[in-house]
């Protein structure tokens, strides 16, 4: 089990219920994924974390490698190798923030790091001012760093997302963001400058599909969920060349936290029914798939089933053009028309693009610069965006200690089944 | 300059001159012939330098000194080359080949006197110079082989400015095009490029697989084998490498480039226990020679597979019927591409063999009954 988001944690307490042996991998420190930071969703993480039970956990233990059922994992500055009867991919999602003038800055975020911030108690009185920009549930921030004595401003949409009165909320949109070094002052369109030490976008979630993908998964564009996501079957089963691997959470999608869990319970009954360790399996699955399905948002769902039938989704030409001088991939320093430039030129691949100007080369791997620059060239060659190829995956995934790799071979554990 | 630009009326346009391939081998030759006024047209299924633009080694010192000459004066070329057609990151970093202990130092000393004695410019370090050269060496090191002209550059770079610099002067390329092919016709040759068709009077072979795809049509056969390459990419540190040592290298942004190429038809990693056997193999060897890699990790470890003839030498001549060929070893390619697309551009205007080039004729194979054979000696991995 790789991943120990509510869908990873939802799976290791339901293989482990089943009477299985379960490892479940966590790259971070902590379990519960994103959901440790989506407001409402911590009382979810908790009840799962309660069924774990005598499951093997390990945590900071980052998967650089699959092939087959086999995974390379991180662990400890040693390299353990790990193989399985069944793998579940639940790498979950992650916010990627779309580039504007100034997004590189220190002090700008995205929700997901402002949360981690707050929980690290890295946020004091003396890290604000702060701006904001987020809509609905997602603004709670902007009310937990009040609550930590920071100065907030609310950018927002909408007016009913439940924040206090205290918290000055405007109308309107970030176009960029000024400071040297660290951000100082965040734009709005109505071009008065705000200041601010903490920028704090909300930003869409993509699923993180790169495992999958290493493991040879075919994968379709499908903006309503979050983006390129592995093809599966409608037990969450990945197409490609391996049997016995599965998908769950949002790597399969960007749904609400219980939709994952639901997702994570499926995958889980799935992977158990092929190995013969499920009791009742037909009705099992057939009642997992009707609470992913209650637990999923509306359109969302009918798109994951729609992917689960094996229809192609609709190709969609994005619309996203940002200023020439935006800063692309902030690993390399890349703007916008040194990426433009090389378009024209016939680089119309993301590798051809990694080519001539080094987008994408830096530590994240297109992590962060992939979607936005899928977007783009989307628009800029007005070609659906996933008929753009992705970039070839090589191991590691990860960053890999040459500590690791000098370790001798005989001090390696293995065989975990 | 549109690359995988479709220029296609209904007929088949005709050239002159056929490039097949448009690495560095191929687009040399573009670049060569394209001064020469002689209508040309590349064409390659994917290319040019589509891969990760980490600067390979432009080593001069390795293999036979014939091997070494011709790495020398392709070196020399290369500055003169980058002046005129625009960067592509080579610089000289100088280059050592570290022994570790006694018997390694007997043969690398014995190395550099053999290479020496032929003119060429290699020359024994002791413990003290290298480690005075080269203060990122381990100091268990027991001296080094040392060249002047070994380097570094970006091979995709280089065929990028060679066949930009040749379009400028008129070359149309055909690439990306997914699919090449070739038949023989009245005298000439009619090429499938893509959707795209072309006719040439002659061709000019220019690269190891598209050679073995097209040797029935041909009638050409050319024992191949493929190389694989992988290599490793660290996070940037501190500077600990001046030279290329074994290899291995640092990039002026502070990543260590650690390079391991290896001809395996049956060694590709399909499994992690073998993927992790492979990084250990390399971070081992790495380690071995630099200190202060140990703090260092591996961001990246892309994998190319390249083709070149089975003796992995430059393949470089003429058949009876203006058929070209000029194939540059894999390790190499930086080095040799620049005298292999002269030598092919001068034989091409005159219509006769490059003599010059006369060791690394495809004749040699002939012997093996290879050259214009039926058989196929050595099937290549898919690259």
């Amino acid at each position: 089990m790789v991943g120990a988001g509510p869908a990873g944690l939802a799976a290791t307490g339901e293989i482990q219920a089943a009477g299985a042996r379960v490892l479940l991998i966590e790259e971070r420190p902590v379990l519960g994924g994103r959901a440790v930071v989506v407001p409402g969703a911590r009382g979810l993480t908790e009840g799962l974390m309660r069924g774990l039970g005598s499951a093997e956990v390990w945590r900071s233990s980052p998967v650089w490698t699959i092939a087959g059922r086999a995974l390379g994992v991180l662990r400890a500055q040693r390299i353990e190798t790990v193989e399985a009867a069944a793998v579940i991919l639940a790498t979950g999602a992650s916010e990627v923030m779309m580039p504007f003038p100034g997004w590189t800055l220190r002090g700008v975020l995205t929700l997901e790091a402002a949360w981690d911030a707050v929980r690290a108690g890295r946020i004091t009185a003396d890290s604000g001012p702060a701006v904001v920009v987020a809509r609905g549930e997602h603004a709670a921030l902007a009310t937990r760093l009040a609550e930590r004595g920071v100065t907030v401003t609310l950018v927002t949409a909408d007016r009913r997302n439940g924040v206090p009165a205290a918290i000055p909320q405007l109308p309107g949109l970030l176009t960029e963001a000024h400071g040297d070094g660290a951000v100082e002052e965040a734009v709005l369109d109505d071009g008065i400058a705000r200041p601010c030490r903490l920028l704090c976008v909300e930003s869409p979630r993509v699923p993180a599909i790169e495992l999958a993908r290493l493991a040879g998964s075919p994968c379709v564009y499908q903006p309503l969920l979050g983006g390129f996501v592995p093809r599966y079957d409608p037990t969450l089963a990945l197409h490609g060349p391996t049997p016995a691997l599965f998908v769950a959470g949002d790597a399969a999608g960007v749904d609400t936290p219980r939709a994952a869990a639901e997702s994570g319970r499926l995958a889980a009954r799935a992977a158990l029914r092929l190995l013969d360790l499920l009791e009742d399996p037909d009705v099992r699955i057939a009642d997992a798939r009707e609470r992913l399905a209650a637990a999923s948002a509306p359109l969302r769902h009918a798109a994951r089933e729609a992917l689960m039938l094996g229809a192609t989704p609709d190709e969609v030409i994005e619309a996203w053009t940002p200023r020439p001088d935006t800063i692309v991939c902030a690993c390399e320093d890349v703007r916008l028309d040194a990426l433009r430039d090389a378009a024209v030129g016939g680089a119309v691949t993301l590798d051809a693009l990694t080519a001539q100007t080094r987008c994408g080369l830096g530590e994240c791997r297109w992590r962060r610069c992939g979607p936005p620059v899928v977007r783009w060239l989307s628009d800029f060659l007005q070609t659906p965006a996933g008929r753009i190829a992705l970039p070839r995956l090589w191991p590691p995934l990860r960053p890999l200690p040459v500590t690791a790799l000098l370790r001798s071979d005989a001090d390696r554990g293995d065989g975990h089944a | 300059m549109p690359i995988g630009e479709t220029v296609m009326p209904e007929r088949a346009r005709g050239y002159e001159v056929a490039v097949l391939g448009a690495g560095c081998a191929g687009a040399a030759v573009a670049y060569a012939l394209a001064p020469r006024r002689i209508a040309s047209v590349v064409v390659d299924a994917a290319g040019p330098g589509r891969a990760f633009p980490v600067p390979a080694a432009a080593p001069v010192q390795s293999g036979t000194p014939a091997d070494i000459m011709f790495a020398l004066r392709g070196a020399e070329r290369l500055p003169e080359l980058q002046d005129a057609i625009g960067s592509f990151g080579y610089r000289r970093t100088g280059g050592m080949v570290v022994a570790l202990g006694d018997a390694e130092e007997e043969l690398s000393r014995g190395r550099a006197a053999e290479a020496a004695a032929a003119g060429l410019p290699l020359r024994w370090l002791s413990r003290e110079e290298t480690l005075r050269r080269e203060p990122g060496v381990t100091d268990r090191v027991a001296g080094a082989v040392y060249c002047a002209f070994d380097g570094v550059a970006d091979a995709g770079a280089l065929a990028r400015r060679l066949l930009g610099a040749a379009m400028r002067f008129g070359t149309v390329a055909h690439l990306d095009c997914g699919f090449v092919g070739v038949t023989r016709q009245n005298g000439g040759f009619r090429i499938r490029a893509g959707r795209d068709e072309v006719v040439a009077r002659r061709i000019v072979v220019a690269s190891a697989g598209l050679l073995h795809t097209t040797a029935r049509q041909l009638g050409l056969t050319l024992p191949v084998r493929a190389r694989r390459r992988r290599i490793c990419l660290t996070d940037r540190l501190v500077p600990l490498l001046r030279h290329t040592v074994n290899g291995i290298r640092q990039e002026p942004s502070g990543e260590l480039v650690l390079d391991s190429s290896a001809v395996d038809g049956d060694h590709s990693p399909t499994d992690v226990r073998s993927t992790v056997d492979e990084f250990r193999r390399i971070a081992t060897a790495a380690a071995q020679v630099v200190s202060g890699i140990e703090h260092a990790q591996i961001l990246h470890a892309p994998v190319t597979v390249c083709q070149e003839a089975a003796d992995g030498r430059p393949v470089v001549g003429r058949t009876d019927d203006d058929l070209y060929v000029a194939i540059a070893a894999a390790d190499h390619a930086l080095t040799q591409s620049p005298l292999i697309g002269e030598a092919i551009a001068e034989a091409v205007a005159r219509s006769r063999s490059p003599d010059s080039m006369e060791p690394w004729s495809p004749a040699r194979f002939a012997l093996a009954a290879a050259w214009a054979g039926t058989g196929v000696q050595d099937s290549p991995n898919s690259s």
